[in-house]
């Protein structure tokens, strides 16, 4: 029985097909549970919307551009610092975010105007910036607020800046992968192509799928810049607006994030003839199998292994020390797509962890064909888990640490299982081999903190114990309070 | 019109597969086969591109240069960027495959690279052919 009904889903059978546990022998040609498709009704999904995924996850992380949502606040500040991608321009892109603030006499009138009034606004209070993003949210696109057309009109009148829109609105797609795709395809078809970049080395690329989460990029930055290559583009973590125009002119595109930039890498290799190497950043031997390629791909092998050695020297030491604490620890990746795929070879492997559950919100079926060929055999396949799925994997496998998102986080802390952000990262950067590093001592740090054990005890029964240890005296201090409260306000 | 292109395809897949072709590989051989298949399985990604026509031209275009390389027949030498980006993957695989699977290299040439082009049917066969992704035909990305 590859695929499994749980309890909480007898009621909607449906969810049968997205639930998965690979047997021996099983092939992906024989079973691959349904993804990116339709949430289906009574299922709580923890997805997200189209809107966020242009916003939140490619768009908010260009450094030197203003980001105007064109919708309610709220849209504005939801996709809005959440989510720490850094750059090296004193992180304007965390700072800053416009929005055209709609209200219901806008929305029955029309917001271009408005639209407009705020693109201007934007552009004073902002001198110093020329670029700007401009998202459609649902409202907006339903009212048929044309942003391309508003956006042309201030682009000729002001003559210096230039401004690129996406249509995105929340309701397009079956999750914020359909806000991906359209980010990707827009950027691809509007943009790429327009600037003609400085080239400073024969060897350039491209790094697709990488959003600087925590410095993640610039660890992967510094390798390449040790190696003498140039990037060209970096979609999108402390990308710039204008080198992204440029990626037309890379001779390699390393692509890290299959899912969310995958689309731009292949129109990339199919307009440009530009070859795209997936790549794998997390894990020592990933990385170095990574480092190596892009090395081998330039004739540069000489500096690959140079880095490799290195860095492998540093930090193996401290990856070894974990190693030793965290074999034979269970895990759940329960994150958004790629990082099933990308992270469970590299625990089991190189940690010697068990990964005993997997769960994505947007994977499509290409993430479930990867996630399953890595994957053990007896582990738990999830497409678009929701919480009372979750709460029953927890009960069959137990784990020692779960790596989610904060949504599902703030469950699995309430019953006191480790928890870690696989999305935002806890303690980064993640990537590289520092980077793995620090997330085996996130793992570390997280399974046996006394923190877990604390939380589970009852502080009446404290309250209780310490109450009769006390006798009388604890009257005199502090009526009403029980003798736990009264000894965590003395200090 | 679209429907007919993508049936044509298939056409000439399944005749570069030669999938009644009875194989008649020893038992050692299809073991080791199986061993590199799985291998590349659950380490490669270039094997899962999302659409059939880009996967197949990686699982071609590597696992070609791979079969030459095992075989020293002659070095691929790549004229485009696409190419060379073949050949620095099919490079790896098989310097991985020297140290998982050296009995392959105690096997002549001519068997060497048949046991690298049955792997890379097999592949076509499993990740293209008969797979269940249902993006896999979709005409655009």
């Amino acid at each position: 029985m590859p695929f499994v009904l749980f309890r909480c889903d007898e009621v909607i059978p449906e969810r049968e097909k997205h639930c998965y546990v690979k047997a021996p022998g099983e092939d992906v040609h024989e079973f691959l549970p349904a993804a990116n498709i339709a949430t289906i009704p009574g299922s709580l999904t923890e997805r997200g919307c189209s809107y966020c995924g242009a916003k939140l996850v490619i768009g908010g992380a260009i450094k030197d551009c203003i980001q105007l949502i064109h919708g309610p606040v709220g849209c504005a500040y939801n996709t809005w610092h959440t989510k720490r991608y850094l750059s090296d321009n004193d992180n304007f892109q965390l700072k800053h975010v416009c929005s055209t603030d709609m209200k219901e006499v806008h929305i029955v009138y029309g917001g271009m105007k408005r639209l407009e009034k705020a693109i201007k606004e934007a552009f004073e209070a902002y001198p110093e910036i020329k670029r700007m993003i401009v998202y459609i949210t649902c409202p907006t696109a339903l009212i048929g607020d044309d942003i391309n057309r508003v956006a042309k009109k201030v682009m000729e009148e002001l003559g210096d800046v230039d401004i690129f829109c996406v249509s995105c609105p929340g309701f397009a797609g079956v999750s914020q992968s359909k806000g991906h795709h359209e980010f990707n395809m827009e950027w691809m078809r509007g943009k790429v192509g327009q600037y003609e970049p400085e080239i400073t080395s024969p060897y350039t690329v491209n790094l697709i799928g990488e959003y600087n989460i925590q410095g993640d990029g610039f660890v992967f930055e510094d390798y390449m810049r040790r190696m003498g290559i140039q990037v060209i583009g970096h979609f999108t973590g402390n990308g710039s607006y204008d080198m992204l125009r440029g990626m037309h002119r890379a001779k390699l595109n390393v692509v890290i994030c299959a899912r969310s930039a995958g689309y731009i890498a292949n129109e990339l290799k199919r307009r440009f003839g530009i070859p795209r190497l997936d790549i794998d950043p997390w894990g020592f031997k990933y990385v170095a199998e990574g480092i190596r390629k892009i090395g081998a791909f330039f004739g540069l092998e000489d500096r690959a292994e140079k880095l490799i050695a290195e860095e492998t020297a540093k930090w193996k030491p401290k990856l070894d020390w974990y190693r030793e604490r965290l074999a034979g620890k269970k895990i759940c990746i329960w994150t958004g797509g790629p990082r099933l795929w990308h992270w469970v070879k590299a625990f089991e492997d190189e940690l010697g962890m068990r990964v005993v559950a997997m769960s994505c919100k947007f994977g499509h079926p290409d993430d479930f064909e990867k996630a399953i060929s890595r994957g053990s055999e007896g582990t738990i396949y999830i497409d678009d888990g929701n919480e009372l799925e979750f709460f029953e994997v927890i009960e069959m496998v137990k784990p020692d640490l779960i790596y989610t998102g904060p949504r599902v986080g703030d469950l699995v802390k309430k019953l006191h299982i480790p928890y870690l952000n696989g999305h935002g990262e806890h303690n980064g950067p993640y990537m590289g081999f520092e980077g793995f590093v620090n997330m085996a001592r996130d793992m570390y740090n997280a399974i046996y903190s006394p923190l877990w054990e604390l939380a589970r005890e009852d502080l009446r029964e404290w309250d209780d114990r310490l109450g009769s240890e006390e006798g009388d005296g604890g009257e005199e201090s502090g009526a009403g309070m029980g003798s736990f409260a009264r000894a965590v306000e003395a200090g | 019109m679209e429907e007919k292109k993508v049936e044509l395809e298939w056409e000439v897949l399944r005749e570069l597969l030669k999938l009644d072709e009875v194989c008649l590989m020893s038992e050692p051989l299809e073991e080791l086969i199986s061993g590199i298949y799985s291998f590349i399985q659950s380490k490669c990604l270039w094997q899962f591109f999302p659409r059939e026509w880009d996967r197949k031209a990686n699982i071609v275009g590597i696992m070609g240069m791979a079969a030459e390389l095992v075989a020293n027949s002659r070095l691929p030498q790549p004229e485009t960027l696409v190419e060379r980006y073949y050949y620095v993957e099919a490079k790896m695989l098989v310097s991985d495959i020297k140290k998982e699977f050296p009995q392959l290299f105690e096997l002549g040439e001519a068997e060497r690279r048949e046991v690298i082009e049955k792997v890379k049917k097999k592949l076509l066969e499993v990740m293209v052919l008969k797979s269940i992704n249902p993006e896999l035909r979709l005409s655009s990305y």
